[in-house]
């Protein structure tokens, strides 16, 4: 090799670029850090899990989701993080023979849980599908002719707050777990969006916010939980959370309210006198997937 | 703008966790399951679970649509704008009963568009003939319009049970009533009692999501 006119060797010259280019990629790296200062507290940038929030931090993390809300949409919220009820333990089960197909559980899910407008979002889908079988290879989640047809029937589908939850299993951060009352929880501050736990999901009951939901600032439902209806941040993972902002202070979840037929029950399996614990001894139940043991809390059932 | 200021810091917080995982892989979890530390307390933890000896609120039936009960609408309205309806017995003191109609189809003046498609019942079957502004039992007992469930119940008996057991008819409340009450439907809020099968709808709009998009070539699943 030899030196240039100037006496810059080729290899310095290539040093110095390789140094350049690397200083470049690593303040490129670092970029994020810049502008932590900026707009954000410390506790915003790394929040703290929610298991490990004390009362105290709890109520600053609320605080915090109220304030972020306001600011961001210029709605009031109110974000509460009810605990689990001690000895309740929540059940769902859904008669498929009064289910007529017509998507109002859908409905009201997208609108309790603040989901995207533009994809139409819900946690609940529901299946049309030929009756005779369950094959949801040839079932359709986006007909649009009345319902019910009469060849057909209708499966609603949404997480089964599986007891042997593979989603939880998965996590690589311990974003998402099962709590006492047997709802499967994700914290959105914590959660990566490695979308490992949609890929386990037999149900196929998880979304991942591929963009920040989009809802118009009038249609926001303002009470929220931390844990489940709560703006979702663009890149995180969400499912359905049984309402648990409704069902731990006693109420009823919006996909059974918006039911016209009824075919939805809900319940504490903990407690023999319940509606579910009737329905699980006197109907004929079955689970969804049963043979893969995840022993959902979730039921499906015929009459007669 | 503010929506872009969402993202970027749902990119930082990604990227200082990446960075974190370098600078402490060996330092292990983050969180330890089993030291108890939850976020209980906040609201009303410390409330027993359903049951006990607390009060428990009630579980009302949802108000019958205005079509259905005692009385006929007229085209006069109350000084509230509420529509005035006429007792049945206006019309019905002053007539026999008619104990074989089983349809208003063929009638001149009232009932003239009710089309009866309820097995073979006759109107009588649940019209008290001696008194049209109540209901008549299989057995004869006159009972008001407020107890069309048990009516309805005397041959729809798996229904019946279904609903005394929750698991037919829509609701709306508390699932668990130490906290709050909770609104039955009745069977008339989807059923129409001349001709009750259920006539269907039109369903709520579905997803639009990318799973409902043709898989492109090569990425199919």
């Amino acid at each position: 090799m030899s030196d240039s006119a100037d006496g810059v060797s080729r290899r310095t010259l290539l040093k110095a670029a390789g140094a350049t280019l690397g200083a470049a990629a690593f303040a490129q790296a670092l970029a994020p850090l810049a502008s932590w200062a900026e707009g954000m507290s410390s506790e915003d940038f790394l929040a703290t899990h929610y298991k490990e929030l004390d009362a105290e931090g709890l109520k600053t993390a609320l605080k915090r989701i109220e304030e972020d809300t306001k600011k961001k949409t210029g709605v009031d919220v109110h974000v509460t993080a009810d605990a689990p009820i001690p000895g309740v333990k929540f059940g769902y089960a859904l008669n498929l023979s009064i289910c007529i197909g017509c998507r109002k559980c859908a409905e009201a899910c997208h609108e309790e849980n603040n989901h995207d407008r533009k994809t139409n979002n819900s946690y609940i889908r529901v299946f049309e599908m030929d009756k005779g079988s369950i094959d949801f290879a040839k079932g359709t989640v986006d007909y649009a002719h009345p319902v019910p047809q009469p060849d057909k029937f209708y499966m609603p589908v949404q997480c089964q707050q599986c007891d042997n939850a593979p989603c939880v299993s998965v996590c690589p951060v311990e974003a998402t777990w099962k709590e006492a009352d047997g709802i499967v929880v994700v914290d959105y501050d914590w959660c990566i969006g490695c979308r490992y736990c949609e890929a386990a999901c037999p149900y196929h009951a998880r979304r991942f916010n591929w963009q920040a939901p989009e809802v118009p600032a009038k249609e926001i439902n303002p009470d929220q939980g931390y844990l489940s209806n709560r703006l979702r941040p663009q890149g995180v993972m969400e499912k359905c959370h049984f309402c648990l902002h409704r069902t731990r202070k006693g109420k009823l979840p919006a996909c059974l309210e918006a039911c016209p037929t009824g075919a939805r029950v809900f319940g504490n399996l903990l407690d023999p006198d319940s509606e579910i614990r009737w329905v699980l001894a006197n109907k004929r139940v079955f689970v969804l997937k049963e043979e893969l043991g995840t022993k959902p809390s979730f039921f499906y059932f015929f009459d007669e | 703008m503010g929506q872009s200021t969402f993202i970027s810091n749902r990119a930082n917080r990604v990227a200082a966790f990446a960075v974190a995982i370098g600078l402490s892989a060996c330092q292990g979890g983050h969180l330890d399951p089993a030291a108890g530390i939850t976020a209980a307390g906040i609201t009303a933890a410390g409330a027993t679970a359903a049951g006990a000896t607390a009060k428990r609120h009630p579980v009302r039936y949802r108000p019958r649509p205005s079509g259905v009960g005692s009385g006929i609408a007229t085209d006069l309205v109350d000084h509230n704008g509420a529509p005035i309806k006429a007792p049945c017995g206006s019309c019905h003191a002053g007539k026999a009963p008619s104990t074989r109609r089983r349809s208003g189809e063929t009638l001149k003046i009232f009932h003239s568009g009710l089309r009866m498609k309820h097995g073979t019942l006759s109107c009588l079957t649940c019209h008290n003939g001696n008194n049209y502004d109540t209901l008549r039992l299989a057995d004869d007992t006159e009972v008001q319009f407020d107890a069309l469930m048990t009516l309805c119940g005397q041959c729809h008996g798996p229904q019946k049970r279904d609903y005394d057991h929750g698991s037919h008819g829509g609701m709306t409340g508390f699932w668990d009533l130490t906290k709050g009450p909770r609104v039955r439907n009745q069977c008339v809020h989807c059923h129409d009692p001349h001709a009750p099968a259920y006539v269907g709808m039109v369903p709520a709009a579905g997803p639009r999501d990318r799973f409902l998009q043709p898989a492109r070539p090569g990425h199919g699943h």
